[in-house]
């Protein structure tokens, strides 16, 4: 068969953007320095408006970038792809590389980062084989991550991943930037840390997601118990004036103060932003098994809960 | 029965009788037969684009995919997937690189989504995983840099590469 195409540049370009559009940002950078036309269309807006720097491996875990491939996406690529990333997902390993292990590739990204400002979506993801960061540590990144990307639409900070730390406001903190609305998914330590977030750092939320004021829709995971239920969260709640939405709570509360129902709930009247009352059932439950997030909406189980309504 | 099938050309001159509804995966021929009127009984659909032995590959790759449904709609949002490429495909796309090459180029000019998408993910597949050297080896890729150009990017990576 005679053919005419025996070289990958042979295809049109057409083609191999379609093909490199099947590749992962770290097989992009594999490709880097070959060829100037593939150079070319690798630095396309196409294949640069996303960039996921790792890669998960069949069995599930996160192959990382090797730190060679870290000064080639510093030095050569991020200069040049400023204007067009949207999304950054990253894995925790790769991020303290930044932040830590190399003075100068710290500098040049932190520049990079500094002047550049249109990133939008950031997904963090705890690294399977990460050292446990310290406290100070994730406050740190989870600040810097505001102060770098002011044009924040959504970020995860590991709530998605199952390694993930929570996050905890107790120590003294940096002041963190508060973006325009945006959404949040994160992990934190108690409930003073919600309370943290919401009044002092982020007047602008437009989605709160926590394991915890423009809030129209919240879900609460918790696997603390709690006997200060009415003292600690339903004034919380009674803070989000805005929920338009029953709000629903997976967590253990202290047993003594709810009835013998097998399926144990409590409640409170919470003032939606409308006027309108609305009246908040949280089920008890392990916070983290995965079978309570996956109930569905608490409304269906309010008519028959047994538990103390306090108004 | 001879009003189910459509003849087709290839640009060395070859016929091929083909099932109208298996011809219909091509986008391009649905479009002649369907737009421009061309009758399916006496019409040759000449493809000036695809040569004899690419076309008896596509059209055998057709008439093994002539009951999937249609492909998925392009998102970039969706999650690479290189893995799933059926047995089939797999033994069907065992072909030289030119051979593989050419294949992209015939469904990429007749448009059948389903076949661009899986050979385009082979060469993907050749791409992935290895190193540079590796990748200029196998697909042949020229160094088109400068010498100044390249100096310049030994410059730098040197320079990280100390660090």
């Amino acid at each position: 068969m005679e053919c005419f195409y025996s070289d990958l540049l042979d295809l049109p370009s057409e083609i191999l953007m379609i093909i490199l559009m099947q590749l992962d940002t770290i097989d992009h950078i594999m490709l880097i320095g070959l060829n100037k036309r593939l150079n070319c269309l690798l630095f396309d807006l196409t294949i640069t408006k996303h960039l996921r720097l790792f890669r998960y491996t069949s069995d599930g875990h996160i192959c990382r970038l090797n730190d060679k491939y870290v000064n080639v996406l510093c030095l050569q690529i991020l200069p040049q792809i400023d204007r067009n990333i949207e999304s950054i997902y990253l894995e925790e390993s790769l991020l303290r590389t930044f932040y830590s292990k190399c003075t100068i590739l710290r500098e040049l990204v932190a520049t990079w980062l500094i002047q550049h400002r249109s990133v939008q979506n950031f997904l963090f993801i705890p690294c399977n084989d990460a050292v446990w960061m310290s406290d100070n540590a994730l406050i740190l990144l989870f600040t810097n991550i505001f102060r770098m990307f002011r044009n924040l639409q959504d970020l995860d900070f590991g709530f998605s991943s199952v390694g993930y730390q929570d996050l905890s406001f107790e120590m003294p903190h940096r002041t963190i930037y508060s973006p325009g609305s945006f959404k949040l998914h994160v992990n934190v330590k108690e409930f003073h840390d919600c309370l943290y977030l919401l009044d002092d750092c982020f007047h602008k939320l437009k989605s709160l997601h926590i394991q915890l004021i423009n809030m129209k829709h919240f879900s609460l995971t918790c696997d603390k118990s709690t006997n200060c239920y009415y003292e600690s969260i339903v004034p919380l709640l009674r803070r989000m004036v805005h929920l338009e939405k029953f709000p629903g709570y997976y967590g253990t509360v202290g047993s003594g103060r709810l009835g013998s129902s097998h399926l144990p709930t409590v409640s409170c009247k919470l003032r939606a932003g409308n006027g309108q009352e609305l009246i908040g059932y949280f089920l008890c439950n392990s916070g983290r098994n995965p079978a309570a997030r996956n109930l569905p909406e608490l409304a269906g189980i309010g008519e028959d809960y047994a538990g103390i309504e306090k108004s | 029965m001879a009003g189910n099938k459509i003849k087709l050309q290839s640009n060395d001159g070859d016929t091929f009788d083909v099932d109208v509804e298996i011809a219909k995966q091509s986008a391009t021929i649905k479009t002649m037969l369907e737009d421009l009127g061309m009758s399916e009984e006496d019409d040759v659909i000449p493809l000036p684009n695809v040569n004899s032995a690419i076309l008896k590959k596509v059209i055998q790759w057709a008439t093994h995919h002539k009951d999937d449904p249609p492909p998925p709609e392009d998102d970039e949002n969706r999650e690479k997937n290189l893995s799933d490429i059926s047995s089939w495909d797999q033994d069907f796309l065992k072909v030289d690189q030119g051979t593989l090459f050419e294949l992209i180029l015939a469904a990429n000019y007749l448009d059948i989504k389903g076949l661009l998408d899986v050979t385009c993910k082979t060469v993907a597949n050749m791409i992935k995983g290895r190193t540079p050297e590796e990748i200029r080896r196998q697909f042949n890729i020229k160094n088109d840099f400068t010498p100044q150009e390249e100096e310049q990017i030994k410059k730098e990576n040197e320079w990280c590469e100390e660090k």
